[in-house]
């Protein structure tokens, strides 16, 4: 069909159509600038005792910041990506930003608005992957780098201007590498000394070979050989598999990590899978002994997804019997045992079990956090004497994955 | 939302007023001398008179842009949004009414190219020179098209032969180091019809872009880099010969081959990271329609399609793990269409048979290799009921699906096998008011069994789920066409769906993806569309998506949030002017309010890019200048794979 209009009519259409189009093409390109409003400085919280939570989920994170005094949510920090863990000094918080993110932010504690400093832990290298961060004092700190085979040596008291002096150095793990990087998982610092946790898993992150703890002097930052290495490695060699947690308990004087054996069926991995258990070392002889092995593939108490020791008579440990096949959630058990016997409980804490658990932590009050993903994620709380859920559930925002407690005094920030 | 408030109703505001000021004005003056050229219909394609959904073609002038990939051209419309990883080449995927690749058919010539193997079609890897139209179907699909999917349907159609012979030779380049070269001839020879076009496109989309380092609280370490392994080098060939038996009979065959080697970047741009991936497609097609067989007219096709990919990141330049993975997938079978056309409708029945098949290997983790068959049957009956004025259509459907799957390697719930059968109905309805004004309404149900990948995995990125249900949906709209003459057309559409058991991707802590039938979502939403074209050389194009697309989950995080990637408003405007020899256009799309997560905690930047081109006609030469993205503004459709910035390209046509 072809259209003939009178001038009049064309040229009324052509105005109106240039109009259209020209009102239009500015009106979206006008419409589309955003106001980007920047979130409030939040600079006034009161002191006392404050959770600060590292959290994900519907594919972002963030840190969540809760006040002990009634359990409640008062401030989130800038949303990242999802793999979170979360550090602290004592007066910051540091979210440490996992795969894909390679990065160390801190924060105030009581300004949620802007961070102290963010830097990437990449340096030269690509997929760091930190995965914690031990202070040694206010200008000494490790990041444990799980993707890569060195440990950085940083000053966290830089400011955001001084990135230039924010790493000092660097702890070589090279020697412990099976595949790209000896998967550095965590570290504690006991007497001058830093233990480093290995998994040691292959490139294609089975757990084929047994895991490590290296021993650094923090002093002079070289390596220990501690002759309990095996093919003249200098660290000392678990009994087991993909070790998932490292924790030191100054009443007993004793380092625990806890190995998860093949937890996820790498089937890479022949043989029995339940290698895993929970393992002391002496930090001073750096003796190994098997406390809670987590048996066979004909008797066994679950895979041990990880521990937390309380006290020399009391310590938790999740374990877990597979995956739900539908919505890939782990299927947990808190039990708890005797870190001085190595005795399981008989019974499973009530109302814990086969259930999704994250991770375990004690607040400064005593209680026992246990946090649960899923789709209303937040804290079970426990009595630790009576191994009973008390109070009410704190809810998260997002899925917890890891927690700080942060004592904060009067604040005198300035807006 | 005061933006959005502000851009709807002014837009409203435009398009009332200038359909109020067109018809005062036009109504006394304008007069209809002359007739459109209707293109050649065969039984088998579309019959559009019969469609009572909502579709639009791609203009022919926008498909001879080279600057851009099919996708940004499919984008323009209304409901469609795109969404690509990088520069030219790179992977691109679009979206209709919220839904998301994967729930979006594309049919080369009626032909379904998803399958259980590749659920999601890279629109960059099929050539623009090979196509001769697109039509975008939203919410309803034709039947010709035979089931479609939850978001709608995207229709290829091959370049055709015409009368006159024609050879076309087009050579160009731009910015990023950008080369391509393309050549197409097209003839009859008596009864035969012949059509080849051959193409090739590199570029090393080196295109420059301000790197966080990772920290976007730390604007010291930002430096502006180019950005690293992101090269692509694509081939593409298309053969097509038909043969004309006589009147009421032809037979069409189709050879398409396209392959491409694309670098994969690094989400921190790591500059030592090569890794790459490599698909090989080809689609062969035969076809015979026959009219007057009695009352019935039928079209019968044979199609395989084999889509092989590889991908290689043994150095872990990308991947948490080595990789080393091949996946070769096959579809064959055979698509028939029958009609009977009688005095009162059409009925009409679109029956597919097809086995798809997929091989997926990994040389470094051998143990997660399988392979996997599917053998499916899809049937849809419809009568087009017109009443007896021919004012009124009714078109109400029935499809029936079944699939059949064997595993070998691996188990769904225990099984070797799987078989699934869903019945889903459709009914739409068309009323011509008068000459100009219509209105339209659809219903219907839809649901798309879950792909081999989503299953059982892929490339050690993504955890399969061999518990996956089918994604189900019910999409409804209704709206209204003006056309108060052939170049003028106004359209204004709204739309629901309701959409159940969606498979989606959920990440782990170390970024490893599980799919899972994560919930629920409802899409509302309202399409405007606007065109214009005089006589003297002027053509407009507005088009405006409003769209609200809700995730409602059990998961308080994510319940009642919007559905990542998806702009709740997302717009296009061009005007164009065509006067002797040359043409100028301007066009502007504007995407706002989306998010990159679930959460909704990760806003992404509003898109605001402006585009300007010139065109110049010399003898048999047309000769195109495209700047694109003039405001330079890096927009990153995925989160941390940022597109290209301005970008300047020159292309040349020789026309014989």
């Amino acid at each position: 069909m072809t259209l003939k209009f009178s001038p009049a009519t064309r040229n009324g259409l052509n105005r109106i159509s240039c109009l259209l189009v020209v009102g239009t093409l500015s009106l979206l390109s006008a419409c589309s600038s955003s106001d980007d409003s920047a979130t409030p400085a939040d600079t006034n919280i009161a002191a006392g005792h404050y959770a600060f939570v590292a959290t994900a989920g519907g594919g972002a994170g963030q840190i969540e910041r809760y006040s002990l005094a009634d359990n409640t949510q008062n401030g989130t920090y800038p949303a990242t990506m999802t793999d979170l863990s979360i550090a602290t000094d004592g007066t910051h918080v540091y979210e440490i930003g996992r795969f894909n993110l390679d990065t160390l932010t801190k924060y105030d504690v009581s300004d949620t608005s802007a961070p102290v400093y963010q830097f990437s832990v990449n340096g030269d290298e690509t997929q760091a992957n930190p995965y914690d961060v031990i202070f040694v004092n206010d200008t000494k700190a490790y990041v444990i780098r799980y993707g890569s085979t060195q440990v950085w040596i940083i000053d966290p008291s830089v400011d955001a201007l001084d990135e230039a002096n924010f790493r000092t150095g660097e702890l070589d793990l090279s020697v412990y590498d099976t595949g790209g990087a000896p998967k550095a998982s965590g570290a504690v610092l006991v007497g001058g000394k830093l233990f480093i946790l290995m998994q040691r898993l292959d490139a294609g992150f089975a757990p084929s070979s047994v895991g490590y703890v290296a021993v650094f002097d923090t002093t002079t930052d070289e390596q220990i050989n501690t002759g309990k290495g095996t093919d003249g490695l200098p660290g000392i060699a678990l009994s087991t598999l993909n070790p998932s947690n490292i924790q030191y308990l100054e009443a007993r004087d004793e380092i625990y990590v806890t190995g998860r054996g093949n937890i996820f069926g790498n089937p890479a991995v022949t043989g029995d899978p339940y290698q895993g258990g929970i393992e002391t070392i002496d930090p001073t002889s750096y003796d190994i002994a098997m406390l809670l092995d987590d048996g066979t593939e004909a008797e066994n108490n679950d895979f041990f997804s990880s521990a937390l020791i309380v006290s020399p008579s009391l310590g938790y440990l999740i374990t877990n019997s597979g995956f739900d096949a539908t919505t890939f959630a782990s299927i947990d058990t808190l039990r708890s045992f005797n870190p001085t016997t190595g005795i399981l409980a008989a019974e499973p804490v009530a109302g814990l079990v086969d259930t999704s658990i994250a991770n375990l932590h004690v607040a400064p009050d005593g209680l026992l956090w246990v946090g649960v993903p899923g789709d209303a994620p937040g804290f079970n709380l426990i009595d630790t004497s009576t191994n009973m859920i008390v109070g009410e559930f704190l809810a998260t925002t997002l899925a917890p994955l890891d927690v700080v407690f942060v004592d904060v005094p009067e604040i005198t920030a300035e807006q | 939302m005061v933006n959005l408030v502000a851009t709807t109703s002014l837009l409203t505001i435009l398009l009332t007023a200038s359909t109020l000021l067109w018809a005062d004005e036009t109504l006394e003056t304008i007069t209809i001398t002359g007739s459109a050229e209707e293109a050649e219909v065969t039984t088998g394609n579309v019959e559009h008179s019969e469609f009572t959904g909502v579709f639009e073609s791609i203009d022919s002038e926008l498909l001879k842009r080279r600057d851009v990939a099919l996708g940004d051209l499919l984008a323009f419309e209304a409901g469609v949004q795109s969404r690509q990883t990088g520069g030219l080449g790179s992977f691109a995927s679009i979206s209709i009414r919220a839904s998301n690749s994967n729930q979006t058919a594309v049919y080369l010539d009626g032909v379904k190219l998803n399958n259980g193997g590749r659920a999601s079609i890279d629109l960059s890897a099929l050539e623009l020179l090979n196509v001769e139209s697109v039509d975008i179907y939203r919410g309803s699909s034709p039947l010709q098209l035979g089931h479609g999917s939850i978001g709608g349907a995207v229709n290829l159609k091959s370049l055709t032969a015409k009368d006159k012979a024609s050879t076309r030779v087009l050579i160009g380049g731009g910015s990023f180091s950008t080369q391509r070269l393309q050549a197409s001839h097209q003839s009859r020879i008596g009864r035969w019809d012949i059509v080849a076009a051959i193409g090739k496109l590199k570029s090393e989309n080196d295109f420059r872009f301000v790197d966080s380092n990772g920290t976007p609280l730390n604007l010291l370490d930002d430096t502006r880099q180019a950005r690293h392994n992101a090269a692509v080098a694509q081939n593409s060939t298309l053969l097509r010969t038909s043969y004309r038996w006589n009147t009421d009979s032809n037979t069409n065959l189709l050879f398409q081959l396209n392959n491409k080697d694309l670098g994969v970047p690094e989400w921190r741009n790591a500059d030592d990271n090569n890794a790459s991936f490599a698909t090989d497609d080809q689609q062969v097609q035969l076809t015979h329609s026959i009219n007057g067989i009695g009352d019935w007219n039928s079209s019968l096709t044979f199609f395989q399609h084999d889509g092989d990919s590889h991908f290689d990141d043994r150095e872990k330049g990308v991947s948490l793990a080595e990789r080393d993975s091949y996946s070769d997938s096959v579809s064959r079978g055979g698509k028939l269409y029958t009609e009977r056309v009688g005095k009162q409708g059409t009925l009409g029945l679109t029956t597919e048979l097809r086995r798809e098949e997929l091989a997926s290997r990994d040389e470094v983790l051998n143990f997660e290799n399988y392979a996997v068959e599917r053998d499916a049957l899809s049937a849809t009956v419809q009568y087009a009921w017109f009443n007896s004025s021919g004012k009124l259509l009714v078109t109400p459907a029935l499809n029936y699906q079944s699939v059949n799957d064997q595993y070998n390697g691996i188990t769904r719930r225990n099984e070797t096998t799987h078989t699934n059968r869903k019945i889903s109905p459709q009914i739409g309805a068309l009323l011509e008011l008068n000459s100009t004004l219509s209105l339209r309404a659809n219903i219907g149900q839809y649901y798309r069994e879950p792909a081999f990948y989503e299953l059982f995995g892929s490339r050690g990125l993504i955890r399969g789920n061999e518990n996956l249900n089918p994604e189900s949906g019910t999409n409804a709209d209704i709206g209204i066409s003006y056309k108060p003459q052939a170049n003028w057309k106004f359209d204004a559409t709204m739309f629901a769906s309701d959409r159940t058991d969606l498979i989606t991707t959920v990440y782990d802590t170390i970024g490893l993806g599980y799919t899972v039938n994560a919930g629920h979502a409802r899409v509302y939403g309202l399409e405007l569309a606007h065109q214009w074209q005089s006589t003297n050389g002027f053509s407009t194009e507005v088009n405006l998506s409003l769209q609200d697309a809700k995730n409602l989950s059990n998961n308080q995080a994510i319940n009642n949030n919007a559905l990542p990637g998806e702009a709740a408003v997302s717009s296009f405007a061009r005007i164009a002017y065509k006067r002797s020899r040359y043409r100028v256009w301007a066009e502007v799309e504007v995407k706002t309010d989306r998010f990159y997560d679930e959460a909704n905690l990760l806003p992404a930047k509003d898109t605001n890019l402006q585009n300007i081109g010139l065109d110049w006609y010399w003898r048999n030469a047309q000769t195109s200048l495209a700047i694109n993205n003039i405001g330079n503004d890096i927009v990153e459709d995925f989160n941390g794979f940022p597109r290209p910035g301005r970008a300047f390209f020159l292309t040349t046509t020789l026309n014989f």
